[in-house]
């Protein structure tokens, strides 16, 4: 995913909808902004990210995704205790993956949802409820406006 | 022209003279927006980090206050179209100025989000190049822009014939002004006669109305869509919105009017008064529901898992202080008994009070409502201070100081006072 930055109005909406703080808002520039995964590097080059290709352990790897998602397994299972791989399932599986010691709540991160519902049909369900408020509201305006008709004609015939 | 607007501002002057009171609040209001001013101009020298207190906390007063402010736009076409639109006779009094404040809290509450926007100016125009038809900020943006012109066309039906009668008691350059605000012109022609329909103005007001009502939902839906804030996600706040904006026009409309009235010193009509002793019945029972709306949140929200954390920030954590004083005491409970015994009384000042305490109490739950939902998954370690930056605590003193600046030239130059509206049967 990329920003455009000649588009972005710098509502910072994307940040808020974001569980793991990326998108990061530039004040100077006023747009927001986040890792690209360098994808002109990789465009031009064939080239691995910079952070990539700046590590010396070996920590970071970049790849397919499928490529990416098998090297995690294979390292997790090499390991003696348990690990978690963070981003297989969250928010429907994120193109970040990270091996944890532990689960994401035990360790103080963010825990992401995972998405069991069709995410069109959710914000229906919550923007569908807000309409049922608003003609429930112009019903109960309805009402109590036929309900004290009589004490308008009275004070109709007293003025006129 | 220019004579005319020589003889504007000698009104004014001719106020001040009289008044030190109105030239104190004048010169208040305009040294406010001195100091918005300033933080704009820093804003665009320096950068927009000067409006925040944390990086991670990017979403504070100003988007309350925007919040605020078009909540109680809503609920002033709210309040207002029980007159015009649900035909009751008695509130068509307050119809002028109930409208004419949604239009301009409206209006500075745009001003509100627009500093906080990094590009204003590429809003508007990529709102409707690229829409996103599955984002609530699109939606908001644009049933807010249909908003605003209904709730002008609407304020400018209402105010048409007292323009046009103003225009026949003046003359000179007075007069063609006025007959030009109000079309005079037409007003022979069939398009007069619709214009005088009292259908129309229901037509527009219902279109206000629905606009406003829909643009409401979306403005809660925004936040009830975000899953990522806990304190947010869920269809509470689409519903639980269009409750808290019935109280917030209720309590604007008692709030200005009766501190209009009481600071021209002026008598209030008889038939105005029993409909202020009706208004704050129906805030009291309003206020009631909302109380309920509030318990069912914090109930409902320390029974799912994800909410708990988030609803102890209210409940005991650093948002206590604003909840239980400011939101449940100066919001919502104290004012409903200072309500019903004002009303059974026929006390006005205990109306007034009351319902600048709701007002005072909303304002503080806005804020805590947009900064707490943030602070909790964010910053879970916490922060040392919850209270808006400075720069940004004088930006919306000036957005307010120019609201209440506008109301008062409003007040002085444009019909709004509550008359009993002719229209033709």
């Amino acid at each position: 995913m990329v920003v455009n930055e000649k588009r972005c109005i710098g509502c910072r909406y994307c940040y808020q909808a974001c569980p793991y703080k990326v998108p990061q808002f530039d004040f100077e520039k006023r747009v927001t902004r986040k890792c690209t995964l360098c994808y002109d590097r990789i465009l031009l080059n064939y080239s691995k990210p910079a952070c990539v290709a700046a590590c010396p352990a070996g920590a970071l790897s970049f790849g397919y995704k499928h490529e990416i998602i098998l090297a995690a397994k294979r390292r997790v299972s090499k390991e003696k205790s348990a690990r978690y791989i963070l981003g297989l399932t969250e928010a429907g599986g994120t193109d970040m993956l990270t091996i944890l010691p532990a689960r994401p709540q035990d360790l103080g991160l963010v825990v992401a949802p995972r998405k069991v519902v069709n995410q069109n049909l959710d914000k229906l369900r919550i923007t569908g409820a807000g309409f049922m408020g608003a003609s429930a509201l112009a019903g109960i305006m309805y009402t109590y406006a036929t309900l004290t008709r009589n004490t308008d004609k009275r004070d109709h015939d007293q003025s006129g | 022209m220019i004579n005319q607007v020589k003889n504007y501002l000698d009104i004014l002057l001719n106020d001040m003279e009289r008044s030190p009171a109105f030239y104190i609040w004048i010169s208040v209001l305009v040294a406010l927006m001195g100091l918005a001013a300033y933080t704009i101009l820093m804003s665009l020298i320096y950068n927009l980090e000067i409006f925040e207190f944390s990086i991670h906390v990017i979403w504070v007063t100003m988007v309350s206050n925007y919040v605020f402010l078009v909540v109680s736009s809503t609920g002033l076409c709210i309040v207002t179209s029980l007159g015009h639109v649900f035909g009751m006779q008695r509130y068509e009094l307050v119809a002028k100025r109930g409208v004419f404040l949604a239009l301009i809290t409206i209006i500075f509450g745009m001003i509100s989000i627009g500093a906080h926007l990094g590009h204003p100016e590429r809003a508007m125009v990529f709102n409707a190049l690229t829409p996103n038809f599955r984002s609530a900020m699109w939606w908001m943006g644009t049933l807010y822009t249909f908003y605003i012109v209904f709730i002008s066309v609407e304020y400018w039906l209402l105010a048409r014939p007292e323009l046009i009668e103003r225009s026949d008691q003046t003359d000179g350059v007075e007069r063609t002004i006025f007959s030009y605000l109000a079309l005079k012109k037409l007003d022979d022609s069939r398009l007069g006669a619709v214009l005088k329909d009292h259908r129309l103005l229901q037509a527009v007001g219902a279109a206000a109305l629905v606009s406003g009502l829909a643009a409401h939902n979306t403005l809660g839906a925004l936040f009830g869509h975000i899953e990522a804030r806990p304190l947010w996600y869920g269809s509470y706040y689409p519903v639980y919105f269009l409750l808290s904006a019935s109280f917030c026009g209720f309590a604007w409309l008692l709030a200005v009017s009766i501190a209009t009235y009481k600071l021209k010193r002026e008598e209030i009509p008889e038939e105005y008064m029993s409909l202020i002793f009706e208004m704050a019945q129906v805030l009291a029972l309003l206020l009631s529901v909302g109380l309920l709306f509030t318990v069912y949140k914090m109930g409902f929200g320390l029974f799912t898992p994800s909410k708990v954390k988030p609803i102890m920030l209210f409940l005991k954590g650093p948002f206590s202080f604003a909840f239980w004083v400011f939101e449940i005491g100066i919001g919502t409970v104290l004012p409903v008994p200072i309500l019903l015994y004002a009303a059974g009384k026929r006390k006005i000042t205990g109306v007034l009070v009351a319902s600048v305490m709701v007002l005072v109490g909303v304002y503080v739950m806005r804020y805590d409502f947009i900064v707490a939902a943030q602070v909790y998954p964010v910053i879970q370690a916490g922060l040392p201070s919850y209270l808006p930056a400075f720069m940004e605590v004088l930006f919306i003193g000036g957005v307010l100081g120019a609201l209440f600046l506008t109301y008062t030239l409003g007040e002085k130059f444009l019909p709004l006072k509550e008359k009993k509206h002719q229209h033709a049967a």
